[in-house]
């Protein structure tokens, strides 16, 4: 434990020294001394509305951006905090400060409970489901005149003073924008960091790989938007006492909400600093613009909006951020002098004790998996009927069958992203048919791979495998030094910062073992691993799994190379049709004349060769 | 009074039937959602009032222009626009068209300023009536558009060449290439003649509605909730939310409260949405 | 393609007038919504300004400067104040003519009053802009309970008679759009009604952006009333007189407490139609010459002139207000004033008193003093009411002393308002 705390103090104190941590504190700093400088109101009103638009699209790309959950209606979020606390400070007196921790509070609650059953919908439908979202609380707003002042809005009567977050001059109100832009960028860099961030981030590239991870997306999910709804709200009381006045069609304003996102992928999604950019580059110069086109301004500020939105997600979608990116690393190469990031110094990797043989089978093993009476059909197709069979502890067992027998569909009904019509499931004697979602089972120790691979494409492949180990590990360095481990179990040390999307066949399949293994899963489920690897890789991956095996881990393993289920399976089950109909010795069963008959001898040859 | 309700809710339903059709027909063949599906009815107004004001043209008449003109204009930005994104994130083009819609709307305010136009024709609140109940003509007339642009897209998706290979290509991407469809022809001349029906709607809207440059995103609107309730890419039923919603907002309008009737309708979108997201036909693909 | 979104978005940053100011000049800023939604009425009120503007420098100016107008733009709230802000903090400006809608209005003078500037709204009916005890916000025109008020005592005095009823007999229906400008409005009348005791049988607000009002006809309808009181905005307006004309729906008397009416294109959508239809504003339009003071009479007169030959129309509603508003503060305040500090201006704003026909308005101006719940608000500043007639709003027929026109009442139905 301390040994733990040490480790994480030395790596802070690292971190600091690296260029990325003091060239961002200077920068900080240079900004609050711009702050204090600025005496000119009207900048001082383009810089805390830059500093309020910057911090609001950092609370969308929480959920937007790390989360991939991209909403359109952020400024409802926004508009309640705003009601919130005015409500509270005209009726009860209640200090803003207070008040906007209740008004952010709220806005998280209403954001929790109506985002979460929304999490179901895809992409676009989901967008959309914001969008109404905000416009029900607009249309709420106008009408219930009596709670919300209707229409005409409520206005604050202004005192200058910081209980009352209202100041004479620009400076205080810039100030507090600045914090709160600053603070809710170090949240965002917290998070990025942390556990729950990797497991964010990887939810957003692929939600059933993130499934079988163990890890629940839709509670994820939900903590996300809670974050950035009290964010959001919190912002609406400081935006409340800036205008003085809180009206729903200011307030609830579609346009708003399109403006966060614009600045998030403008600057780059899914990073601290991108909404920043995104706000630092776009609102001052529309300020700009209408103060002195005047009259011919008209519509050009939307134009370019609309040009650079269009723009940057056609020609750079990864925003401003990448473009800048790389002459940004080189700054910071030529400063630390180093290439690039320091390698973790996660502690020394604990050699694992490599068995040298498989536990004996002279005790009765117990069974891992039992599968009994199973039944599935989509639509008219019966696919699996009334299957049978079992994998004891520390097995490899091979499921093998001609194409369209129901092996991928079996793997599905066990991990849960398919529901079985009849039968039962059994996993170290625990009933988990049915068992929703797909993480429930994951979380129980059930990993498994994806026949056609499911990386997370847009991270590295470290940040695959760190998700893989989000969930068990005790705390982000735990799973540090457990990604590491598995990198280099798996001969992934060359590849690790690369992006999992530039990887061959070849890695990527690896990845996918590493992901599963990094769970540190009872049973695998390997769904054709070896499919279109060379025979190179063949053998690579044999030897592979007997490592995983050694470890003690429990193997089911689909496969059409018959030369890996020959070097690999202590026993094999054949299905067809849906239905069992051999098991036993991989020599065996390739001798059965119904297997044969099944095969019509296609991997005869190969199992003489 | 329950009649006259309804019977404007048919009618109005009509109206965002229509508006609805070249959404649902582009989602349904390409899978995009186009967010500046307003914007496009919004330039067709534009097209059809300037043909009106300068020419004294009848909108009814300019419908042979303003069609083929938006047919033009659809397809360009598809070249232009969507092209170069198809294959990406959904996401991505909401966004590009999202862009697209904030430029088209800066364009029109730059052009013709912020005011309102409409223009005035003789008929415009010419009344046909039955018995106690009363419909207004044009309106009538776009119902009766609505249901004809759909017969006329069944018929030509059926029947023709082109049609038969866009229903294709919205079946199976790759198997009609490979049987020697262009894909990105294809795609462009669907996407305009989403746009072109767009520009129908447009004309037919104008002896009744005002135009100005953000008029687009109030029927845009209500046309997102009528393609889901429907199915995207469900033709028929984009006639058949549309009449719901129309329904749904002319009941609650009058028997809840004129201030929530939209009120109503995107509640009850958000429903359709959590229960069932495929619509009130289910998943539907251009067959 | 990447060049021409470059490019494009180049030559937009390359546009940048330049705005020379003259010696010997005065800026006032006028900031109105010249972009967004309200842009029409924002450059038709500007336009009164301006021509308020000009023709005091043509009498000299005030203390012998001219008189510069700075323009900002108050598209939004937001850019109201942002505006407002600007051009005090960069252009040094202290006095101000402006801002259009209330909300803007009142957004913008918390920021005038911060900095001493002076404010004189031209224009923006909410009474609460002039409740909050400001000492440099001027508001010489009406206030909305005002409009709200006098278009119902109009319905109980004038209107009720002509239809051979007492106001106790009237059933009126009241319908809005629900921002503030309608409800305001709206609720004043709904109030004044209540005290003439005429019963209020349908009360209905709506979406202005609504593409379909025929529930809101198909109530009222149904409330069968003598009287409608309609406060809505233009787009809205049109939709729902040609969705009232469809149902039938054609009260005695129909009467727009708020103005929107007045606006020409109800005249060119609706033809005819528009006959019998009264509209509240304060604009001095269709007035009797001898009610006024002769210098006065023809202000207005070369106002309506420079107007009609400079955009070939007769001026608008707006610019009546526009103009007005900014003749009351150019021709009488600023020159009265001692010197044009705020201080000095707002003495002079206080303390000036015209009678009704001394001023271009058929009101007069009477300031309200500090202490005064409105404070800054024109005490004596009440709209007129206006009707249609012969396809034409310029009729004025209240109050009686102002008018040249007669009241004709009740209005026929649809399509039988044709007058000779």
């Amino acid at each position: 434990m301390r040994e733990n705390r040490s480790m994480a103090i030395r790596y802070i104190l690292e971190e600091i020294r690296h260029p990325k941590a003091y060239l961002t504190l200077i920068a900080v700093g240079v900004l609050y001394i711009v702050v204090l400088s600025v005496k000119n109101p009207y900048w001082g009103d383009i810089l805390t509305m830059t500093f309020l638009l910057g911090a609001l699209s950092l609370s969308w790309n929480i959920l937007g951006g790390y989360g991939g959950q991209f909403t359109l209606g952020h400024a409802g979020f926004f508009g309640i905090g705003a009601y919130t606390s005015t409500l509270l400070l005209i009726h009860y007196q209640i200090s803003p400060w207070i008040g906007m921790l209740l008004g952010g509070g709220l806005a998280a609650l209403i954001g929790g409970l109506i985002f979460y059953p929304c999490f179901r919908l895809k992409g676009i439908f989901f967008c959309l489901a914001t969008l109404a979202f905000q416009e029900v609380v607009k249309i709420a707003a106008v009408h219930f005149r009596g709670l919300t002042g209707g229409a005409m809005g409520i206005s604050i009567p202004f005192k200058a003073g910081l209980a009352n977050m209202m100041f004479q001059g620009k400076t205080g109100y810039m100030l507090i924008a600045l914090s709160f832009m600053i603070i809710i960028a170090l949240v965002t860099l917290v998070m990025a960091r942390s556990r729950f961030g990797y497991k964010l981030v990887a939810l957003r590239e692929d939600e059933d790989a993130t499934e079988t991870l163990g890890i629940s997306t839709s509670r994820c999910k939900l903590l996300a938007a809670m974050i950035s709804a009290f964010f959001a709200g919190c912002l609406g009381t400081f935006y409340a006492h800036y205008s003085t006045l809180v009206d729903p069609y200011s307030i609830f304003d579609m346009m708003l909400s399109v403006e966060f996102v614009i600045f998030a992928i403008l600057g780059g999604v899914g990073t601290v600093l991108g909404p920043i950019l995104g706000a630092f580059a776009l609102v001052p110069i529309d300020a700009l613009m209408r103060g002195y086109l005047g009259q011919g301004q008209q519509g050009v500020s939307f134009f370019a909006y609309g040009m650079l939105l269009t723009g940057v997600v056609i020609f750079l979608p990864q925003g401003i951020l990448s473009w800048i990116s790389s002459p940004l690393n080189r700054l910071m190469e030529a400063l630390s002098g180093e290439k690039t990031r320091p390698e973790p110094r996660a502690g020394k990797i604990e050699p694992q004790a490599e068995r040298a043989e498989k536990p004996s089978r002279s005790m009765q093993p117990t069974s891992i998996l039992e599968i009994a009476g199973l039944d599935k059909s989509f639509g008219g197709l019966k696919v699996i009927q009334c299957l049978d069979f079992h994998v004891r502890e520390g097995e490899i067992v091979g499921l093998i069958g001609p194409n369209g027998a129901g092996k991928t569909t079996c793997f599905n009904l066990i991990t849960g992203f398919e529901e079985a019509d009849a039968g039962r499931i059994l996993f170290k004697g625990e009933d988990i048919t049915g068992l929703k979602p797909p993480n429930r089972i994951s979380k129980k120790g059930v990993a498994r791979t994806f026949q056609i691979v499911k990386p997370l494409a847009g991270l590295t492949v470290t940040e695959n495998i760190l998700a893989g180990a989000a969930e068990r590990a005790g705390s982000i360095h735990e799973a540090r030094m457990k990604s590491r481990n598995i990198v280099d179990l798996l001969g992934l040390w060359e590849f690790r910062d690369i992006k999992a999307s530039s990887l061959t066949l070849g890695g990527r399949k690896r990845l996918e073992l590493a992901k599963a293994l990094a769970t540190e899963p009872t049973l695998l489920l390997l769904d054709e691993v070896m499919a279109g690897l060379n025979p190179t890789e063949v053998e690579q991956a044999i030897q592979l799994i007997k490592k995983i095996s050694n470890r003690g881990i429990t193997l089911l393993v689909i496969e059409h190379v018959m030369k890996a289920v020959m070097s690999l399976a202590d026993r094999v089950v054949v299905i067809h049709h849906g239905q069992k109909i051999c098991e036993g010795r991989p020599q065996d069963v390739i001798r059965d004349p119904g297997v044969i008959e099944a095969y019509l001898g296609k991997g005869y040859q190969y199992a003489e060769g | 009074m329950i009649g006259q309700v309804l019977v404007n809710g048919i009618l109005l339903g009509g109206i965002y039937a229509l508006v609805s059709l070249g959404l649902t027909l582009i989602f349904g063949v390409m899978r995009i959602i186009n967010f500046a599906h307003g914007q496009f009815l919004m330039l067709a107004m534009y097209a059809t009032y300037w043909l009106f004001q300068l020419y004294g043209m009848d909108p009814y008449v300019s419908i042979l222009i303003v069609v083929p003109l938006m047919l033009v204009i659809g397809m360009g930005a598809y070249r232009m626009i969507i092209q170069p994104i198809i294959d990406a994130s959904e996401m991505t083009h909401v966004f590009a068209t999202l862009g697209l819609n904030l430029s088209l709307q800066g364009i029109a305010l730059f052009l013709w300023q912020g005011d309102f136009r409409g223009i005035r024709t003789s008929y415009s609140s010419l009344v046909i009536h039955l018995g106690p109940l009363y419909i207004n003509i044009p309106r009538l007339i776009i119902f009766l558009c609505a249901i004809a642009a759909i017969l006329a897209l069944f018929l030509f998706l059926k029947k023709t060449y082109t049609g038969k290979a866009i229903r294709a290509s919205a079946q199976k991407r790759v198997a009609a290439q490979l049987m020697g469809v262009n894909l990105s022809k294809i795609y462009m001349i669907a996407f305009g003649i989403g746009i072109a029906i767009v520009g129908l709607t447009g004309a037919v809207l104008m002896p009744i509605y005002e135009v100005f440059p953000s008029v687009g995103s109030l029927f845009a609107l209500v046309a997102f909730v009528v393609v889901v309730l429907g199915g995207l890419g469900n033709l028929g039923g984009a006639l058949v939310g549309g009449i719901v919603i129309g329904v749904v907002e002319s009941v609650s309008g009058v028997f809840i409260a004129p201030a929530l009737k939209e009120g109503v309708y995107f509640i009850i979108f958000v429903i359709i949405l959590l229960l069932r997201p495929t619509g009130i036909f289910g998943k539907a693909v251009i067959r | 393609m990447k060049r021409f979104y470059f490019l494009s978005f180049a030559l937009i940053l390359t546009i940048l007038p330049f705005q020379a100011v003259a010696q010997d000049s005065v800026k006032i800023g006028c900031v109105l919504p010249y972009t967004g939604a309200l842009a029409w009425q924002g450059q038709e009120t500007f336009r009164g300004v301006q021509l308020a503007a000009e023709m005091q420098n043509k009498r000299g100016g005030v203390h012998g400067k001219k008189i510069v107008l700075v323009k900002g733009d108050s598209e939004t709230l937001k850019t109201a104040v942002t505006e407002t802000e600007r051009l005090i903090n960069m252009e040094g400006i202290k006095i101000f003519a402006g801002w259009y809608s209330s909300s803007r209005a009142k957004v913008a003078t918390t920021v005038t009053e911060k900095y001493g500037a002076i404010a004189c709204i031209v224009i923006a009916v909410a009474d609460d802009i002039t409740e909050r005890g400001y000492k440099y916000v001027f508001q010489p025109q009406g206030r909305a309970t005002l409009w709200g008020e006098l278009s119902a005592e109009f319905v109980g005095k004038e209107a009720a008679p002509k239809l051979g009823k007492k106001p106790s007999d009237l059933k009126v229906a009241i319908a809005y759009e629900d921002s503030d400008f309608g409800t305001s409005i709206s609720v004043a009348f709904a109030r004044k009604a209540k005290e003439y005791q005429m019963n209020i049988v349908a009360q209905e607000p709506y979406s202005l952006s609504a593409l379909d009002l025929s529930p809101v006809v198909l109530r009222i309808k149904q409330a069968n009333p003598d009287v409608l009181a309609l406060t809505p905005y233009v787009r809205d307006g049109i939709l729902f007189l040609q969705q009232a004309k469809d149902a039938g729906l054609s009260p005695k008397v129909l009467i727009c407490p708020g103005g929107p009416l007045a606006n020409d294109v109800f005249g060119e959508k609706l033809g005819d139609d528009m006959n019998y239809m009264l509209v509240t504003t304060c604009a001095s339009h269709d007035v009797r010459k001898e009610a006024f003071q002769p210098e006065a009479w023809q202000a207005l007169q070369e106002f309506v002139e420079r107007y009609t030959k400079e955009f070939k129309k007769p001026p608008t509603n707006d610019a009546y207000h526009g103009f007005q508003g900014a003749w009351t503060f150019f021709h009488y305040g600023l020159p009265r004033a001692k010197s044009l500090t705020p201080d000095d201006i707002e003495k002079s704003m206080r303390s000036l008193v015209l009678k009704p026909g001394e001023n271009i308005t058929t009101f007069g101006y009477q300031a309200a003093p500090m202490g005064h719940k409105n404070a800054g608000a024109n005490l004596i500043g009440h709209p007129n009411v206006f009707q249609w007639q012969k396809g034409s709003i310029g009729h004025l027929v209240y109050p009686k002393e102002f008018a040249k026109s007669q009241l004709m009442l009740p209005m026929p139905a649809w399509g039988q308002r044709a007058m000779k």
